[in-house]
């Protein structure tokens, strides 16, 4: 976010225009087509400086070549909704967006962009993994293009499980509250840093139960069939209150917000963590040394299988651009491969197009691997559910982490916490049927 | 604040009775309403709207980018049949209540403890204000650091103390978890109230208080007698002002606690923002806050006729 | 005035008590913006082993926070300018003259409060923008006086009600005119209320999230709670930088209290109450 050079890019435009207008005032013919430069407007999803750098900085460049005047607004992911719910309102929103395009797309906010769709999987090698279920609505457009994957991956201590005679990864969920258990030392260190709290990073809760073979909808996501599926929910419940029972949590698992397993791994205080690489990349520039011990794996397997949810990052055009050929270029040039090359050697986002699987970033990194894995394998968040409104509003409101704090907060009993979870899905789930 | 109220009596010279327009009748209405004026503009044009656009919202199914249309009470069915609504409100009340009282207290002992004559005086009457000085975001992710089991200062503190043997988890303990967003919250809100206190005490007159100490009362005494009632209009507008402010506090609870754990520290503003900042359901969110409107506006009402009444008397 | 023994020792007691509880938080991020990055995530310790300047300097020189200082110094003495003299004329207006409706504007005045911001953002932001002020400072300078005014006049009301209007006939008698008394006799008297007043607009607009956040856009207009919010990085508190960017963010305000509260003493007014 380095302010001081987008203000001087910003005298460099207006000295540009200055100087246009003024040449144009003296060529009556020419002076509309050119003292006219076509405005974007970008919101720019900030999260890691470097990465954020980056995007910003190619976006200056391509304004420049593109003869474009450009505002960039960085916008933090917990601050994009009520701004871009004022702009809609206000009727003066930005060209470009990228955040929150599930809900956006379901409002009706974003313009289709099915044929850049179509030309970059031609363009590019075709899609990675599961990008292109992220993308396809059920009618077969594609209202916003994925620049990224991004997913939780098991970061590991693999020193310390060394220590205990351990080999990673764990390869069931059994497997890794064994491998927790043996090697953490409490009070200094904890075996897992999960949060079982109301904010999202407690979602690892609900993959897991899926991973024991339970469901929230049907396939359509429409209609609430958590109910049927209690005996594989009871296993599970079984396994969590293992784990709680164990002690390998620290204290105060139940109110972390999404900051803590970052902050509690960094300072060596946690064997497993469930997170984006966001940690990896911190540790790369403060404390390579714990980088050096640690190791990325893929999510251990539950009974039923291996639930490997991605999330990911993308790039919209809202609908009410007046520059949509513009927006749409701004759009396919982002997708660059040597632009893309540059920017995940910074940022944590495993690769969308085949074209990129042959960075050499992937194979320089040795975190950076394991996104690899993740994003060739991974599934949409939340599967097999359906990625709809539906199931992101139960998973801003973290249904399942609540069930489990009814349990171990206020020592409900499980059918009572069970009902609530269902009462509180289909009161989600109706609203949009 | 003692209040007497007087009517002006405006002398005018003989003369400009027979003047018949502008009146002084009409001078001095205008002359009033056009200093009130810039006041009502701002009040209709940036309150009255987005106040009727809300309740408006609340009855409405508008989701953000649609227009929305009337939908009657179905917004208001929904998040009152929600399970977590009345813990909500219950908890609401508890914040507030709480909140309000020790910031009452505790302000109204830090202005008078201002108002005397102590060394370093002006540094003091600044420090203690601090708290208010910064973006209430950056105290709660402080405090909420302070409380942390494995990493916070309290914790530390306590332990190398010998005052506890293992770290005590504030925020994550049911029966700790609202006391501690309390303490939090009063910590960075007490200066709002030791600054108005300590403003309204300049207006009780020293001679008060020496009539009250020549007739033998003591300290308590001339609080009780003296300063109290000459602050009762700032107490009833600062208690008012803050007890809605308060209810209305969103980020303690957001970034202390999230809510949690499990309900615990649920507010109404919570639900607000899980009910429709999220979803870009706005129908639902402004159903939420105008269930308390009535409530809010009893107080408001009561308070403010009660100490208008006072005022007049 | 003798004051006893024990009513010092209570006073002083109870200050350092204050003085204790209100410092052990800001004792806190002085410290943390004093360590590095690195042993901020080491083991726990009360006093930064190796100081360094660098998240200060980084605040200001990479993230360029004194910008944003200087747009929010902007927007808060705008606010508090005019808050004060709208405040001061409604207030006057309200308790010194007689016309119909008056009580009511007085008893309506707080219900501006009853909704809180998050509610009303929408409908505002709408405004600004019709009004073409969007992305500027002075949509905030704007909006925040529907927040600030109500409150200022209804402490000014209080204060300019305590004042006896004999003063002020005085003065006319003498040929000062109404407005000049307001100013020459009643706003002087009333120092204490305006500097009340002035504090609590200042620290609003100085301290302001959610308007600023959703009507301003980059850095020309960024005031600071919101650029602070940015080194809060999806899933990272980067600590130093946060408490440094906090820091520096309260010397000005801490400033202007100090200069401010000087004002709060009594003797301006009540000394005036002619038996």
């Amino acid at each position: 976010m380095a302010r001081p050079a987008q203000r001087q890019t910003r005298r460099e435009f207006l000295k540009n225009s200055a100087t246009l207008a003024g040449a144009a005032a003296t060529l009556p013919i020419a002076a509309p087509a050119v003292a006219q430069r076509p405005k974007l407007n970008y919101w720019c999803y900030q999260f890691l400086k470097e990465s954020d750098d980056a995007r910003a900085n190619f976006a200056r460049e391509w304004a420049q070549k593109n003869n474009v005047d450009l505002q960039i607004t960085m916008v933090p992911l917990k601050e994009f909704l009520p701004k871009i719910t004022a702009a809609i309102e206000a009727k003066a929103t930005p060209d470009i967006v990228e955040s929150n395009a599930v809900e956006l797309r379901a409002r009706g906010q974003l313009l289709e962009v099915t044929d850049l769709f179509k030309k970059l999987e031609k363009t590019y090698g075709g899609w990675v993994g599961n990008a292109p279920k992220v993308m396809l609505e059920p009618d077969g457009r594609v209202h916003h293009i994925m620049y990224g994957f991004q997913g939780f991956m098991l970061i590991t201590r693999d020193d310390l499980l060394e220590k205990a005679g351990l080999k990673p990864p764990p390869a069931t969920w059994t497997d890794l509250l064994a491998y927790a258990k043996k090697a953490q030392q409490p009070p200094r260190t904890f075996g897992l840093g999960i949060p079982v709290s109301n904010q999202t990073d407690s979602q690892v809760w609900e993959d897991m139960m899926k991973s024991y073979g339970a469901r929230l909808a049907d396939d359509k996501g429409k209609r609430v069939v958590l109910g049927d599926y209690k005996p594989q929910v009871w296993e599970f419940l079984d396994f969590f209150t293992e784990v709680w029972k164990s002690g390998v949590l620290p204290p105060g698992v139940v109110t972390w917000d999404n900051t803590m397993n970052n902050s509690t791994y960094q300072a060596g205080k946690a064997v497993f963590v469930l997170n984006p690489i966001t940690i990896s990349l911190w540790l790369e520039t403060n404390n390579p040394e714990l980088l050096a011990k640690t190791g990325h794996y893929t999510y251990p397997r539950g009974p039923k299988g291996l639930v490997q949810p991605v999330t990911f990052g993308s790039r919209s055009i809202m609908k009410y651009t007046k520059v949509p050929e513009l927006a749409r270029q701004f759009l396919w040039d982002s997708m660059e491969p040597g632009k893309m090359d540059r920017e995940s050697a910074v940022s944590q986002w495993g690769p969308v197009l085949k074209d990129y699987l042959k960075f050499d970033v992937w194979k320089k990194k040795p975190f950076m691997k394991g996104l690899i894995e993740m994003s060739q394998k991974g599934e949409p968040q939340g599967w097999p559910d359906v990625f709809n409104d539906a199931w992101r509003e139960q998973f801003t409101n973290t249904t399942i982490s609540r069930m489990l704090q009814r349990l171990v907060v206020d020592n409900w009993s499980r059918d009572k916490a069970f009902a609530e979870a269902i009462d509180v899905l289909n009161k989600i789930y109706t609203k949009y049927a | 604040m003692a209040i007497r109220h007087r009517s002006v009596a405006v002398a005018l010279p003989a003369g400009s009775r027979s003047a018949r327009w502008p009146s002084a009748r009409t001078r001095e209405t205008l002359g009033g309403i056009g200093l009130l004026l810039p006041t009502v503009l701002l009040l209709v044009g940036l309150v009255l709207y987005p106040f009727f656009y809300a309740i408006w919202l609340a009855f409405s199914d508008k989701t953000v980018g649609s227009p929305g249309q009337f939908v009657g009470l179905k917004n208001f069915i929904y998040v009152l049949s929600w399970p977590q609504f009345s813990t909500a409100v219950v908890n609401t009340i508890v914040f507030t209540v709480s909140a309000v009282a020790i910031k009452l207290v505790l302000g109204m002992a830090v202005a008078l403890v201002l108002n005397q004559r102590i060394r370093g005086r002006n540094f003091f009457r600044a420090f203690l204000l601090l708290p208010w000085a910064m973006p209430a975001f950056v105290v709660y992710l402080v405090w909420r650091w302070l409380y942390d089991p494995l990493s916070g200062l309290i914790n530390y503190a306590l332990i190398d103390l010998g005052l506890i043997a293992s770290p005590i988890p504030f925020l994550s303990d049911r029966s700790t978890a609202m006391a501690s967003v309390v303490v939090a919250h009063v910590w960075r809100n007490f200066p709002f109230y030791a600054i108005s206190f300590l403003a309204g005490m300049q207006t009780i007159s020293q001679e008060l208080y020496d009539a009250a100490q020549v007739d033998g009362a003591s300290r308590v005494q001339q609080f009780r007698h003296v300063t109290l009632p000459g602050l009762y209009h700032i107490i009833g507008v600062v208690v008012l002002l803050t007890t809605i402010w308060t209810a209305n506090a969103f980020e303690p609870v957001y970034l202390l606690t999230g809510g949690g754990p499990s309900d615990a520290t649920m507010v109404y503003t919570m639900l607000v923002y899980v009910m429709g900042m999220t979803n870009l359901r706005l129908g639902e969110a402004a159903a939420v806050s105008t269930l308390f409107l009535p409530l809010l506006i009893a107080l408001v009402l009561a308070v403010t006729i009660l100490l208008q009444k006072k005022a007049s008397a | 005035m003798r004051e006893s023994l024990s009513i010092r020792a209570t006073t002083y007691a109870l200050l350092a008590l204050f003085v204790f509880m209100v410092a052990v938080p800001l004792f806190w991020m002085l410290t943390t913006a004093l360590k590095s990055n690195k042993e901020l995530y080491e083991d726990f310790t009360y006093l930064p082993h190796r100081p360094t300047l660098e998240h200060f300097v980084r605040v200001i020189r990479r993230d360029g926070l004194l910008t944003n200082i200087w747009n929010s110094f902007a927007v808060a003495s705008v606010t508090t300018a005019v808050t004060v003299v709208v405040s001061a004329f409604a207030a006057f207006s309200i308790v010194r003259y007689k016309y119909r409706g008056r009580e009511w504007i007085g008893r309506f005045i707080l219900f501006k409060y009853v909704l809180p911001t998050a509610m009303l953002f929408v409908a505002l932001y709408a405004i600004v923008v019709a009004l073409g002020l969007g992305n500027t400072l002075k949509s905030l300078m704007l909006t925040y006086l529907s927040i600030t005014v109500p409150f200022c006049t209804w402490m000014l009301m209080g204060y300019f009600r305590s004042i006896p209007a004999e003063l002020e006939e005085h003065a006319m008698v003498d040929g000062c005119t109404k407005i000049g008394a307001l100013f020459r006799i009643l706003l002087p008297l009333s120092a204490p209320g305006i500097v009340a007043s002035a504090i609590f607009s200042f620290t609003l607009a100085w301290n302001e999230f959610l308007l600023a956040l959703v009507f301003t856009s980059d850095q020309t207009t960024m005031t600071v709670p919101i650029k602070l919010s940015m080194m809060v990085v999806g899933d990272q508190y980067i600590w130093g930088q946060l408490m440094a960017g906090a820091v520096l963010a309260t010397v000005p305000i801490t400033i202007l209290y100090f200069l401010g509260q000087r004002f709060v003493v009594q003797g301006l007014s009540a000394g005036s109450v002619k038996g």
